[in-house]
């Protein structure tokens, strides 16, 4: 006879906990991308990573000090720590938001639906204002991209306007003015901005590609 | 504890930590300078290599 027959019995149910906590993530990351994409929602995408982490470092730990096996959690932890701190290191070097989805974005806003920011990871921005009737005060406007094209156009007439750009490689064309090359920080204002009743004031940054604002 | 088990305990406070700081950082309550994060980070590796030094103290089974 080869078993032994005192082979103490494993009672224990195995909880697959790396594989529990793995899947969900990939769910929650997926979600978010598809609200992103379909454009109903904008993710933070550095705050839901930061906090999938902490999720995982929960679970690590719970699990390690029970005794449970959480394979993978320690993989997929590390490969997060160096997303998030290459995403730290990028969004501190460019300046440019890492919010907003991907892809082509067009934006025809009425007056009621301009929203203060817009924000695009990688992909075009187009943000075509001539539908907004522009109130009689200063209308601050924020627009981001961080790889690709960002273009703003449609200013109706009889608004000032000042634009704030910023580009860390790429081109700048503001009003028929181009700038291209590395860390380009251009203000460009009306003349008569302080005195007009219709102010719109454009803060306009692009990490690596192009911005362009016209009429 | 076994060493496997205590490094694991050790990165998942490790990852909790660096979590918080990185969400923090996220929602812009202080700005992470790069030249701050990524010393820190090698301080995290090298405490989550450290934690896993050791014999396992538990591994010897009675029945073997």
């Amino acid at each position: 006879m080869s078993e032994n027959l005192f082979s103490p019995i494993d009672s224990k149910p195995k909880i697959p906990v790396g594989q529990i906590v793995l899947g969900s993530v990939l769910i929650v990351i997926g979600l978010g991308w598809l609200l992103s994409a379909l454009d109903i929602a904008s993710i933070p995408w550095r705050a839901l990573l930061a906090a999938v982490l902490i999720v995982i470092g929960i679970a690590l730990a719970a699990a390690a000090s029970r005794g449970v096996d959480a394979d993978g959690l320690i993989s997929a932890g590390t490969t997060l720590v160096v997303v998030l701190a290459l995403l730290s290191t990028a969004a501190a070097a460019f300046s440019v938001p890492l919010a907003g989805g991907v892809g082509e974005r067009e934006y025809n806003p009425t007056t009621t639906g301009l929203r203060e920011e817009y924000r695009l990871i990688a992909g075009e921005l187009d943000i075509d204002l001539s539908g907004v009737d522009f109130p009689e005060r200063e209308t601050r406007l924020e627009a981001s991209v961080m790889f690709g094209k960002l273009v703003i156009d449609g200013i109706p007439a009889g608004v000032a306007v000042s634009v704030e750009s910023s580009v860390a490689a790429g081109e700048m064309i503001v009003f028929g003015s181009v700038w291209d090359g590395v860390s380009l920080d251009e203000q460009t204002t009306d003349a008569n901005y302080n005195q007009a009743a219709r102010r719109l004031f454009i803060d306009a940054s692009v990490g690596f590609g192009q911005i362009e604002v016209r009429r | 504890m076994r060493a496997q088990q205590r490094r694991a305990v050790v990165s998942g406070v490790l990852f909790i930590a660096l979590g918080i700081m990185f969400l923090l950082e996220a929602l812009d309550v202080y700005e992470l300078a790069p030249a701050t994060l990524w010393p820190l980070l090698l301080v995290a590796l090298g405490i989550g290599v450290l934690s896993g030094i050791g014999g396992d103290e538990d591994d010897q089974s009675p029945l073997t």
